[in-house]
């Protein structure tokens, strides 16, 4: 039949990267750099898609004479000390992440030589420190062109870049991933690429939750994280068979109730005045700006909540920060507090405590290695998907690093001919979807999926619970994933965005349900301590001939080299 | 009844560059090729970034929060 009858366009590269955020720019600019012919897919656009739609105020724990990448890495995998979230030893492959992070500061100079402006106003690094090393740790700087930026950098690197092009789902040949197929999501065209390699960054997986504050009917999107990404590359890597990593963990931070961003930079590091966090009486409950969900909980049971960011107690110089960082990483964060004559220098900031967010990210994710090559052949994942990859570093770090070892790869891959049956089977399923008669709204499949996360799989799990859920979730599949209508070609993404998200509720529902064990950011009504049978011990989740496989399993250890001092 | 949209293109002043419907992350826009303007089609979408209000050179568009997260 040939692909080019399935198929209305056919591309052929040998790196193909998809998504276009952070970690897919800096990976496309890097490879293409290195001589490699790059293929950037994004759903939205280059300049304003992904993490750092709207901005960027900081990256964070940029190693330097404070804090060493070692120290960093030991937070982040529990082998040191890192509020707020304890007990998470033994859930990471530790060896990835200190090769990720050691060569941070050659990283975030590489990407300044690409025209990526991290400096201040006076051409220097703008260092803050961190309540936690009571040293410089965090580079602020004025993000609002992040990614405008970066996307210069990526076509200037001469990659091709598909924007408004939604990778579907990946292609294998012989347990090899060979390509990918793809959606305009404005012309509906379906698009067939062949690659040598392919790299999914597509950002963590938020929307199997409620958004934090949309009504159940509309605003559907109103996450803190760009909300894009549906974990496409979690639910592509996971059907072509590679490894997800600690699927049950989700992610309980103290979310702002009265700011459309975070503001991380100039709340919890505060540029040398961390805002506290207080109770309803207004007693201070952490200086540092975390609170755990325990601490929440906690207060909870006192009678002592709501828990507040106590923004009014700072310092003028530190409102004037704070209102910088935010024109920085959300202009339109300023707007809203305006709106609702909301003023942060007389109103304590309300904290959201039991909100579960999005899996966590910098723990659930893709498995690779060190140099973020997934468990299956030709496929790699970055960025905030992958275990290692997390945070605008994270992403900066995974990006370069796949680059520079990908590329390497590049002459030893044989080409190898692409599976039609696959790409047929994606092309009918799409077409079908364009011609359901009386179908249903994807948005509402997603939310019935959201609300069976919130009410089964969220802070009071348990097997009984978790098995509903799983029963609940295959009855709405199986009743209405074939009547979802894809009439215009974008809602046909956001039937795509369906498989991706009930796939990645299955693996969220069934981890959780071999998890029997509390521990780090997962909570088990039914085990509520921690089981030692579960020390470092890990679910892996993948798929097998069309069916979820949930693997008990541990990472290596450390390398004892990464605990020395020094370096 | 008319309802309020998270984003509010004031036509008056869109010279139709497509700033917002290349840009939006999510997709709300559509454009409207007789008139040459972007139309707010799917709204219920809006993520509230602001990106289409920060890069449109005319300031032509406001995003505005809605009841829900009052």
């Amino acid at each position: 039949m040939g692909l080019e009858k399935i198929a209305d366009r056919v591309f052929e590269t040998e790196v193909l990267v998809i998504g276009g955020g952070l970690s897919g720019c800096v990976a496309a600019s890097k490879a293409g750099r290195l001589g490699a012919e790059v293929i950037v897919l994004e759903k939205a656009s280059l300049d304003r898609g992904g993490g750092a739609a709207a901005g960027m105020d900081h990256c964070a724990t940029v190693p330097n004479e404070n804090i060493s990448y070692k120290d960093i890495v030991k937070g982040m995998t529990g082998e040191g000390q890192y509020p707020p979230i304890k007990n998470k030893k033994g859930l990471f492959n530790s060896n990835v992440y200190f090769s990720t992070w050691k060569d941070t500061r050659k990283h975030v100079e590489e990407m300044e030589s690409w025209g990526v402006d991290l400096k201040w106003d006076d051409g220097e690094h703008y260092w803050i420190p961190s309540p936690r090393t009571g040293g410089r740790t965090t580079i602020r700087f004025h993000g609002q062109f992040l990614k405008p930026q970066l996307a210069a950098a990526v076509r200037a690197a001469g990659c091709k870049v598909l924007e408004r092009t939604m990778g579907v789902d990946l292609l294998t040949k012989n347990g090899k991933v060979v390509g990918a197929v793809a959606l305009n999501v404005r012309n509906g065209d379906f698009i067939v690429i062949k690659a040598k390699v392919v790299v999914v960054g597509t950002g963590m997986v938020q929307r199997i939750f409620n958004p934090e504050d949309g009504a159940p009917w509309t605003n559907k999107f109103m996450y803190h994280w760009n909300p894009t990404g549906a974990g496409d590359a979690h639910a592509m890597a996971y059907r072509a068979g590679a490894k997800l990593a600690n699927m049950e963990f989700s992610s309980w931070f103290s979310r702002l109730l009265d700011d459309k961003t975070l503001m991380f930079g100039s709340l919890t590091d505060g540029d040398g005045e961390p805002t506290p966090i207080v109770n309803a009486r207004g007693e201070v409950i952490s200086e540092t700006a975390f609170m755990s969900l325990e601490t929440y909980l906690e207060q909870e049971e006192k009678g002592l909540t709501p828990m507040y960011f106590d923004v009014p107690n700072t310092s003028e110089s530190h409102q004037r920060k704070r209102e910088i960082s935010t024109a920085d990483e959300r202009l339109a964060s300023l707007k809203y507090i305006q709106e609702r004559g909301f003023d942060p220098r007389k109103h304590r900031w309300e904290l959201h405590g039991t909100k579960s967010l999005a899996l966590t990210k910098n723990m659930a994710g893709i498995v690779t290695d060190e140099s973020f090559k997934t468990t299956v052949d030709g496929l790699y994942g970055i960025g905030d998907a992958v275990q290692a990859g997390g945070t605008v570093l994270g992403s900066c770090n995974s990006g370069i690093i796949f680059a520079e070892s990908a590329v390497k790869e590049l002459p030893k891959i044989e080409n190898s001919e692409l599976d039609e049956a696959q790409v047929k089977l994606w092309k009918d399923r799409l077409d079908m979807h364009k011609n359901v008669e009386d179908g249903a709204d994807p948005l509402e499949f997603e939310t019935k999926i959201r609300m069976i996360s919130e009410r089964y799989a969220v802070l009071y799990r348990s097997e009984g619970k978790l098995k509903e859920g799983l029963s609940r979730l295959n009855d709405v599949r199986r009743d209405w994933m074939h009547r979802l209508s894809g009439d215009t070609p974008h809602r046909l993404m956001r039937v795509v965005d369906c498989y991706n998200l009930a796939d990645l509720a299955e693996v969220h529902y069934r981890s959780a349900l071999s998890r029997e064990d509390t521990r780090a950011s997962f909570w088990r009504k039914d085990f509520p301590e921690m089981n030692p049978e579960w020390d470092n011990q890990v679910n892996f989740a993948y798929m097998k001939d069309g069916k979820c496989v949930i693997e008990k399993g541990s990472f290596p250890e450390v390398d004892p080299k990464w605990l020395e001092e020094g370096d | 009844m008319s309802t309020r949209m998270p984003v509010k293109v004031d036509y008056s002043k869109c010279n139709g560059c497509r700033k917002c419907y290349n840009l939006c992350p999510m997709d709300v826009y559509t454009w409207d090729e007789g008139v040459n303007v972007p139309r707010v089609t799917y709204h219920m979408e809006c993520w509230f970034c602001g990106a289409c209000m920060m890069e449109c050179p005319l300031r032509a568009i406001d995003v505005r929060y809605p009841l829900a997260s009052w």
